[in-house]
């Protein structure tokens, strides 16, 4: 049970362990392809494989693998501490990546952690130098960095190439994390590329400025030994003359020109001392380069080396060769051992300094100060190279550490005419390189300095827009929820915004519909303008009367003959009117006020001559924005209204006639009776002779009395189917009810009707054709009579009411008020909304056209009155109202 | 005609009385009159409700002329009033006189003649003594 238990768990380690090595070797591997910065400097990259597997892999494999690959710079730099500090940066990357943005964990690492264990253990342990520690600082943060954005890159690439193909759900990089991977890599990975060209150059810049300094000094070594040997075999030459050349007479002393000397001595072929200075030589033989000798001319001279017979080591010497008597001689002079600082003085500059000569065996002399131990110089790689060679007691990759501060750059050269001779100079590396690291440093400081500051933007720009993306995922999320009180409000404000939105958007495409319409409807009025047998016209109003004509539309020349410009001339309204009309006119337009408007009826006069009847109407408006007051009428021509009116008058009065019929032939009948009976008689006494004079006056008067009455009755017929040719005027309309009762008058009497009249003082005028008010007035009266009969006829005890008919005139401020009361059958409630009605009638077809109040009523509104029909006490009560005529109008407000 | 010696008729007994009803009174000086020059002994009245009275009183009345549209008591009014009054062995005959004879559809029903104004005055009397000699 245990043993299955803990399978599974030994298996994933296992496992884990497995992926550990392997990614680890692999990222071994990898650091082996470095990135050479000079110097030891090198960034490598097989961290940058294992920080692609940040947030997939487990910690510990991580940093297990992390550990792994780092192993590698154990090897290259033989110290642990890189390795160290890059095992402890994956330990933290592993701990933090997956809650932060790696590369700010990364700064952040190098900046706390990484930089004060680099100077712990470079700075501390391995007593690395201030220049130094600071370049292995920047550049360790920065390849560290560089990695992490490598790494970042990597998954992001491995996200983008298995996204959708996978079914496994991997953690996507945070927008942070994503924001500052690219900016890292956008500064490092160019930069790095800069410093991988840069370096190079660098170092080779300051070994080029090393070795020239070098070239130099061997040159001026050269020609100044070459100088010296030239000057002093000269010398010497000169000296062995003196002294005799092959004799030995005496001991010489060394001139004080050849003070270099300490010895001279003359030689033979064979090596056996002819003479010298000083104590006496027997033979110098042992330790001269013979071959050499023997191969020089005459007057040549090279330097040597021998042993001294003293034993005392082994001295340089000056050999010139010479021939005396065909026999070789040699001149030997032996140098001081302090001497060679004065070869150097020779050249008078003191550049040559640092010099080693080497001689042909091999045992070095050095002039002046050496910037290293001989045998360093005596290097056989030295001598055979023929450039400079780095010489360094640290090997190359560990030079970073060690700063090269004891590396020399060796060169050597064989000295002219020197028979073997070298002279090798070495220069020391450090002052040039660290000028060149001075430089690199500064590059490296200003970038960490880059990638921190722009790590620190990019993680508050980074924050900033995962708070915004926050946000509206939040708001997103509230709308979709809209569970609290809070989102509720937010969803309100957004309803109310969106509302609002919306409300814009119709307002504005409700705008365009309105400017669309308004086009089509100035269209449609302009063409109804110009058809329609309407003149539409607008008017200034100037203190409250007509002013100027501003339009007028192209139908009053259809209607009128007139042209827009016609009508445009001052004063031809005034004179276009009818004069019977004008007054009226001038009383209805009297006194223009906002908001009213006034109609009228009258004649205009046509271009031609002739009258048109026509029908204005005017609309006063007062416009709030200009202060100003327009009117806007409109003329109809209503000539054949007028004529159909007429002729509708015309039959109602024909009707009205034939219903007077019976009652005028009674009223005729009368005064035809008497006269006939009058003369009858009369003719009878005129025949029997007995009448009298003053009898027959009597009967005459008499008879034509009655002949005027006829007449009157039959003129008042004649005036009333006549039909109206005069214009309205202002009339009395007790005059009117006088004329109307003269037909009917005594026909009602007949009947017993009485008519009672009540009459209003004063008399008021109303503006009307004569001919159409007696037609009201004749329509109501017989109404009312055969109203009266109806009741009669269905009564079944006659003459029990007093018949009566009132009429009764009253003024009412701007109105008279015409009553025509009866006590007949009154109207029933059937009756009543159709009694103006044309063609309404309840009288049988041979009494009634039907016409009769249809057509009063039309007379009174174009009077501008009302008439109305009401059930009174007992029968019915017309009330017709009128407006007061002109000055008794105004005279009454 | 017997013209001549009307007034010398009137005060004889033997002229026949009629009464003359009109409610136009401009005109009943004529007819009293023409009446009187044709020998009739002729009384006249405006007053319908009078003529009834009149009749009634005066047994020698025996003809009755009368118009037949007069404002307080119409002639067909006047003559079913009189039938209806007077005891039935008067005799007395009826006469109308009528501007418009067919505004009274009931006219017929009553069999007494009718003249149409203006009548003539030579039918009127004979009428008159047509109905005398009835």
């Amino acid at each position: 049970m245990m043993l299955s238990g803990f399978m599974p768990a030994s298996r994933s380690a296992v496992r884990s362990a497995a992926v550990a090595i392997l990614l680890g070797s692999a990222g071994f591997f990898l650091n082996m392809f470095e990135l050479q910065l000079g110097w030891g400097m090198h960034f490598i990259f097989g961290n940058a494989l294992i920080f692609a597997f940040l947030r997939v892999l487990p910690r510990h494999v991580l940093v297990a693998a992390g550990s792994i690959s780092s192993g590698w710079s154990i090897l290259l730099w033989q110290h642990p501490w890189a390795w160290a500090i890059w095992t402890i940066e994956a330990i933290t990357l592993a701990a933090f990546s997956r809650s932060h943005a790696p590369i700010r964990v990364d700064v952040l690492f190098w900046l706390l952690i990484g930089a004060p264990l680099l100077v712990l253990t470079y700075g501390g342990i391995m007593a690395m130098d201030g220049l130094s520690l600071w370049l292995v600082i920047a550049k360790q943060a920065t390849n560290g960095v560089l990695n992490v954005a490598l790494g970042e890159i990597g998954y992001a690439a491995f996200l983008s190439l298995t996204v959708g193909k996978s079914k496994v759900r991997r953690p996507r990089i945070p927008i942070e994390a994503f924001v500052l991977t690219i900016l890292a890599s956008v500064i490092l990975i160019p930069t790095t590329v800069y410093l991988a060209i840069d370096a190079p150059a660098r170092e080779k810049g300051a070994r080029q400025t090393v070795e020239r300094t070098l070239d130099e000094r061997l040159r001026m070594a050269n020609s100044s030994i070459q100088f010296w040997s030239q000057s002093r075999s000269l010398m010497l030459e000169a000296f062995a003359e003196r002294v005799g050349a092959g004799r030995l007479e005496s001991l010489p002393q060394v001139p004080r020109g050849l003070g270099d000397f300490d010895l001279i001595a003359g030689l033979d072929g064979d090596g056996r001392v002819l003479w010298s200075t000083g104590r006496a030589l027997s033979t110098v033989r042992a330790g001269l380069p013979w071959a050499e000798l023997r191969r020089l001319r005459t007057g040549q001279a090279i330097l040597v080396e021998y042993s001294r017979p003293t034993g005392a080591g082994y001295n340089l010497a000056l050999v010139v060769a010479l021939r005396v008597n065909g026999e070789p001689r040699y001149i030997l002079a032996s140098l001081r051992p302090d001497a060679l600082a004065g070869i150097v003085g020779l050249s008078g500059r003191g550049a040559v300094d640092g010099i080693v000569l080497t001689s042909p065996s091999s045992r070095t002399w050095p002039i002046g100060t050496l910037a290293a131990g001989p045998s360093v110089l005596a290097n056989p790689r030295v001598v055979r190279e023929p450039g400079a060679v780095l010489v360094s007691n640290a090997g190359y990759g560990k030079s970073l550490m060690s700063d090269l501060k004891d590396a020399l750059l060796v060169k050597s050269t064989l000295l002219e005419g020197g028979a073997g001779w070298r002279a090798t100079a070495a220069a020391a590396l450090a002052p040039e390189v660290v000028k060149a690291r001075r430089g690199q440093l500064e590059l490296f400081a200003a970038l960490c300095i880059f990638v921190v500051v722009v790590t620190a933007i990019g993680a508050i720009l980074a924050q900033r827009i995962e708070r915004s993306l926050r946000a509206l995922a939040q708001s997103a999320a509230d709308l979709a929820m809209a569970g609290t009180r809070r989102d509720q409000i937010d969803s309100l404000v957004i309803r109310e915004l969106s509302e609002i939105s919306i409300n814009i958007a119709s307002v504005g495409s409700q705008v365009a519909v309105q400017r669309g319409a308004l086009v089509n409807y100035q269209r449609r009025l302009q063409s109804i303008a110009r058809h329609a047998p309407v003149v539409v016209y607008a008017l200034e109003i100037v203190d409250h009367k007509k002013g100027r004509l501003a339009y007028v539309s192209e139908a009053l020349e259809k209607i009128l003959g007139y042209s827009a410009s016609d009508a445009a001339i001052p004063g031809w309204w005034s004179h276009a009117v009818h004069p019977d009309d004008f007054e009226h006119c001038q009383s209805v337009f009297a006194d223009l006020r906002p908001g009213q408007t006034y109609h009228a009826e009258y004649r205009l006069m046509h271009k031609a001559g002739h009258y048109v009847w026509v029908y204005d109407t005017l609309a006063i408006e007062a416009d709030p924005e200009s202060g100003l007051t327009e009117a806007v009428g409109l003329i109809i021509d209503i000539t054949e209204r007028k004529d159909a009116m007429a002729q509708l008058l015309q039959a109602d009065k024909m009707a009205s006639l034939g219903r007077m019929v019976a009652g005028i032939a009674h009223e005729l009948n009368q005064p035809l009776n008497f006269i006939k009976l009058a003369t009858l008689n009369l003719r009878e006494r005129v025949n029997r002779g007995r009448i009298g004079a003053d009898h027959f006056r009597d009967k005459l008067e008499n008879i034509l009395a009655h002949v005027n009455r006829a007449s009157a009755i039959i003129l008042q017929m004649r005036v009333f189917g006549r039909k109206p040719s005069e214009a309205p005027h202002a009339i009395s309309l007790e005059e009117s009810v006088d004329a109307v009762m003269i037909m009917v008058g005594p026909q009602m009497a007949a009947e017993g009707i009485l008519v009672d009249r009540r009459r209003c003082v004063p008399d008021v005028k109303v503006r009307a054709l004569p001919v159409l008010l007696e037609q009201v007035l004749l329509n109501l009266l017989l109404n009312a009579a055969d109203a009266i009969r109806a009741r009669r006829a269905g009564a079944d005890q006659p003459g029990q009411d007093e018949d009566v008919i009132k009429v009764e005139v009253q003024r009412r401020g701007w109105l008279v008020v015409l009553t025509v009361e009866d006590n007949g059958t009154g109207l029933s409630d059937e009756v009543l909304p159709v009694l103006f009605e044309p063609f309404f009638t309840t009288k049988p077809p041979q009494d009634g056209t039907g016409l009769g109040l249809s057509i009063s009523y039309g007379i009174v509104r174009d009077l501008g009155g009302t008439i109305r029909a009401e059930n009174a006490e007992r029968g019915a009560r017309f009330v017709v109202e009128l407006p007061i005529s002109g000055e008794d109008g105004r005279a009454a407000a | 005609m017997t013209r001549d010696g009307s007034s010398a008729d009137r005060n004889c007994h033997c002229a026949p009385r009629i009464l003359l009803v009109d409610d136009e009174q401009a005109i009943l000086p004529e007819y009293q009159e023409f009446l009187e020059l044709e020998g009739f002994d002729a009384l006249t009245t405006f007053d319908p409700e009078h003529a009834v009275v009149m009749v009634a009183q005066d047994p020698e009345i025996m003809v009755v002329v009368t118009d037949l549209r007069m404002a307080k008591l119409d002639g067909i009014g006047l003559i079913r009033a009189l039938r209806h009054r007077l005891p039935p062995e008067r005799q007395i005959e009826f006469i109308v006189l009528t501007g418009d004879a067919s505004s009274q559809p009931d006219l017929n029903t009553l069999g007494v003649p009718v003249l149409i104004k203006p009548a003539d005055p030579d039918e009127l009397v004979r009428t008159i003594r047509a109905a005398l000699a009835s």
